[in-house]
């Protein structure tokens, strides 16, 4: 009997050493502890049509990854709040006082230096983004463009290390003076996110995306390094891919703002990194 | 300037090599520090994934992609390599033992999960988690010859259910979690998913596998890709109905399971692949989301406690209820306890689909993991330590058609003789094995005879290929064959003995002389549709091992579905004709005169070899001068030819008995 008790007293124990470590309880996913009590704050960066609906954070109608960001405050059962940020600061693993950074970053090596990733939502191959009288079906053409690019993106690595063009790419710090790039002739195409050029191509009918250059990245949630979230924030995505809630957001927010199914725009297979 | 200059490996590939070495490395390091293969492949995933070395990303869609069909592949495997025949034969105990060992650690499993805050999706999964097992010490047993000790027999034949169980839990689970429906609408839908599955696996695809396999699937290649487009045609239909695709891989595997003989071709290159390629993928796509950081989290370790508690727990109470219900010893709870506590595939396969579809974390993944280590390693020292202690059970002789060799003609293909042989190898789930011997003076083997024999097998749906002996002669050949390639039964064509073997004596009496196996002297002009095992006085009143063997292929024929009769000299034990199928017992004095009058073409006797110098005597010449089939059994030789049938002299006078 003395026995018996001493068992079920060091099961007892067991389960409370692991059910009650912290106050936010616990789950078989994880635990989410936001910063601020009860709010979940989610750092994008605008403008990003199709994933951030609205002129800034203020004024958001939608977005595939605004479906997200609410999604998972539903789960976590938190308000939602936004913040706007610069692309690359973000990119360098600043997020500020947000919990979460939701802004198509694609997961890469160096990133996870400085930054924790969820399991991923979205894969994000390049797209190249170009008037429609340029034509690229391959390799040996992509070479022969006047590119354009944004600063610290994985675009940028994409081209200099992986396309290497016989004409060095125009870098620059925003969309808008990537859009004006093509626009002034300046260079004949730029490399983006796929779904981003296909999003820009619908906005601007002048443009096409003729192909996508496959990288294997993939967008993912990006957390504070070592972040005790990154586990509950990983369960939660993967639940929403498993349960449908990324496909819908897709169809309901992005596919009507593409130029195209990603599915049907060419794909150039790239060599292997130098 | 560079000489030489290095480049970065195209991804795809360089994490393809890495997982190829940690497969032909990780099992071989993991088996020197005495554990099973598949934690050296675990731990070698964490080694290359992203939280120690970095060279293969867990999100690799390559990866991942061979992962899954590794995944897949391990659930249609373990359907496949299940032993039906001991549940069939253990049916009702096995289903008890199968229902104690499920329910115990579902309950615990599951409070556990409630008990540590964990939604309710969650916890139930985590209880059918433990309530599977997988039979990794079941080797030892068997090494020590007790794969039918009641006790050993029993757990494995559980296995099918609570896996089985286990997986339904896992399609209700995933169900609720991923989709729209709930509630009742969730029960129904999940409930006709399940029937409709159910229905093609075990229906429809027997069907159409037997049929293809002998239309299209002569090459071995061909042979091959049905059995995986089986695999995923119910893979298919499961997520058609929001079920996850490891039921239908699992289903798969039991209903082919009959139609693929394990010891046979097909069997081989379905493992083969599996076990070199798409199995240790996904072992190492799993070890890629191990964190060490996490592994050694005090959290984890406690988690892993609280899990291995009430896995263990409950796999220990499931054992223990076998002494009060089953009347085990202590020796056989120590047997089952070590055959059911190891938690491997299955609860592998479960925890990655809970991982995948978001019901699970990496602190449950790391700790189930550590649970898996702490029940492999309990499973090993309590099999070592309890099977060499279990009573060996006398030789199985109730598997008889485990390995049946048939020989065959070269110049013919023996046809009947062959499917007469593919009849007794299905009533034991067994394998079919002819044998071509070529006598070592008559020149070069004919391999295209061999081949086209093959093709002949082929076509007629047979997954068995001819093995060729070369001997002295035909009755060393069909002897030494049949120890090489480990039958319990051999099927020997032969004539009426003329002349030459009445002054020399017949070649069938040398080989009988010789034979380690029991054999059947098969003399057949036709396929046979009704069966009379013919007992004269003498089998009756000296029962030997021939008249066993006779019994036992009787028993066979009627297990596969034939019409089986029984003729005798005089009452017949009720115990030995409840195996018969409830056959109609004739009675007289007169054999072969009952056999002339009454057998006809496709009728075919089966009678005990007459003991003796020769197996050509007593009416045996008379009986083969007929145009009924015949069908000579014959005991191994060594046996006791005067080995009393346990039951015989027993109830005697029962059975449903007419005279002739």
């Amino acid at each position: 009997m003395r026995r018996r008790l001493l068992i079920a007293a060091v099961f007892a124990l067991m389960l409370s050493a692991v059910g009650c470590g912290d106050d936010s309880g616990s789950d078989a996913g994880g635990t989410f502890t936001p910063k601020q009590t009860g709010v979940l704050t989610v750092v994008t960066s605008l403008p990003a049509p199709g994933f951030w609906d609205g002129p800034d954070v203020d004024h958001l109608t939608g977005g595939f990854e605004w479906g997200i960001a609410t999604e998972l405050a539903k789960r976590f059962g938190l308000t939602v709040t936004f913040v706007d940020a610069p692309f690359e600061q973000l990119a360098a693993g600043d997020l500020g006082d947000a919990d979460i950074a939701l802004a198509q970053i694609s997961t890469t090596e160096t990133r996870r230096e400085v930054m924790d990733f969820s399991s991923p939502y979205y894969p994000s191959n390049a797209g190249a983004l170009a008037t429609k009288d340029v034509e690229l079906k391959d390799l040996a053409a992509a070479k022969e463009l006047q590119w354009v690019v944004e600063e610290s993106t994985t675009e940028e690595s994409l081209l200099q290390d992986v396309i290497k063009p016989d004409d060095p790419p125009l870098v620059t710090q925003t969309r808008d003076e990537t859009l004006a790039a093509l626009a002034n002739g300046s260079a004949d195409a730029a490399l983006l996110d796929l779904t981003t050029a296909l999003a820009t191509a619908h906005e601007h009918p002048e443009l096409t995306v003729p192909a996508q250059f496959s990288t294997q990245e993939q967008l993912a949630v990006a957390l504070p390094k070592d972040s005790d979230n990154t586990e509950a924030v990983s369960t939660a995505i993967r639940a929403l891919v498993a349960d449908g809630t990324i496909d819908d957001l897709f169809d309901q927010y992005l596919r009507p703002v593409l130029a195209e199914d990603p599915a049907h725009v060419r794909v150039i297979v790239t060599p292997p990194e130098d | 300037m560079d000489l030489i200059s290095f480049h970065t490996p195209d991804r795809a590939i360089l994490s393809f090599f890495a997982v190829l070495v940690v497969i032909a490395v990780g099992p071989w390091l993991a088996e020197r520090v005495r554990l099973p293969g598949l934690l050296g492949l675990l731990f070698g995933g964490l080694l290359i994934g992203p939280y120690v070395l970095g060279i293969v990303e867990e999100s690799d869609t390559f990866i991942k992609s061979l992962g899954t069909i590794g995944l897949l592949y391990l659930m249609y495997l373990a359907g496949l390599d299940l032993d039906l025949e001991i549940l069939r034969r253990y049916k009702r105990i096995a289903v008890t033992f199968a229902l104690i060992t499920f329910i115990f650690p579902m309950i615990l499993g599951f409070l556990t999960g409630e008990l540590l805050g964990y939604k309710t999706a969650a916890a139930i999964l985590l209880g059918s988690i433990w309530a599977s097992h997988t039979l990794l010490t079941y080797p030892t047993f068997r090494r020590y010859g007790l794969a039918n000790q009641r006790a050993v027999a029993v757990t494995v034949g559980a296995t099918v259910i609570t896996d089985t169980l286990a997986l339904i839990v896992l399609a209700g689970v995933s169900g609720y979690a991923t989709g729209d429906a709930s509630g009742i609408d969730l029960f129904f839908q999940i409930t006709l998913g399940l029937l409709i599955l159910a229905a093609f696996c075990f229906l429809v695809l027997p069907r159409l596998v037997r049929w293809l396999l002998p239309s299209l699937g002569q090459p071995p290649a061909v042979r091959y890709i049905i059995a995986l487009a089986a695999l995923f045609s119910a893979v298919v239909v499961c997520e058609m109905f929001g079920i996850d695709g490891i039921v239908g891989a699992f289903f798969a595997g039991l209903a082919l399971n009959p139609l693929i003989p394990k010891q046979g071709p097909l069997f081989e290159h379905i493992e083969f692949i599996g076990s070199a390629l798409f199995i240790p993928m996904f072992l190492v796509s799993v070890g890629l989301i191990i964190e060490p950081s996490v592994m050694v989290d005090p959290k984890t370790l406690g988690t892993a406690a609280v899990f291995a508690f009430s896995c263990i727990g409950g796999k220990a109470i499931a054992a223990m209820s076998c002494r009060p219900v089953f009347k085990y010893s202590w020796t056989e709870v120590g047997a089952v306890f070590s055959l059911s506590v190891n938690q491997a595939a299955a609860t592998l396969a479960a925890t990655f689909v809970g991982y995948e579809i978001g019901l699970f974390g990496t602190t449950v993944v790391n700790a189930v993991l550590i649970v898996i280590v702490i029940s492999v390693v309990l499973g090993s020292v309590f099999s070592a330590k309890f099977a060499p202690r279990l009573p060996v059970p006398p030789i199985d002789t109730s598997r008889l058609g485990r390995r049946v060799m048939v020989v065959v003609d070269e110049d013919t293909d023996s046809k009947i003789e062959t499917e007469l042989a593919s009849w007794l190898a299905k009533a034991d789930g067994g394998h079919l094995v002819p044998l071509m011997v070529h006598l070592s003076w008559a020149g070069a083997v004919d391999e295209a005879r061999v081949e086209s024999l093959n093709d002949a097998l082929a076509g007629r749906g047979y997954d068995t290929k001819v093995i060729v002996r070369v001997d002295r002669s035909m009755t060393d050949g069909v002897a030494n064959a049949a120890i090489g390639q480990k039958a319990t039964l051999a099927i020997v064509p032969t004539e009426p003995p003329g002349l030459e073997a009445a002054v020399f004596g017949a070649e069938e009496d040398q080989l009988a002389q010789q034979m380690p196996v029991p054999m059947l002297l098969a003399m057949l002009r036709t396929a046979p549709r009704h069966f009379v095992l013919a007992l004269n006085a003498r089998d009756l009143r000296r029962p030997s091992h021939n008249v066993q063997v006779a019994f036992d292929v009787a028993a066979r024929f009627a297990k596969a579905g034939h019409s089986v009769g029984v003729w005798s000299a005089g009452p017949v034990p009720a115990d030995r004709l409840s195996h018969l199928g409830g056959a109609e017992v004739v009675l007289g004095d007169d054999r072969a005169a009952y056999a002339k009058q009454h057998l006809r073409e496709h009728d075919c006797l089966i009678v005990p070899g007459p003991g003796g110098a020769s197996l050509f005597g007593d009416d045996i010449p008379a009986l083969a001068g007929l145009g009924a089939g015949l069908l000579v059994a014959v005991g191994s030789a060594g046996e006791d030819d005067a080995v009393q049938l346990v039951t015989m002299g027993r109830n005697l006078g029962a059975g449903r008995l007419h005279t002739a």
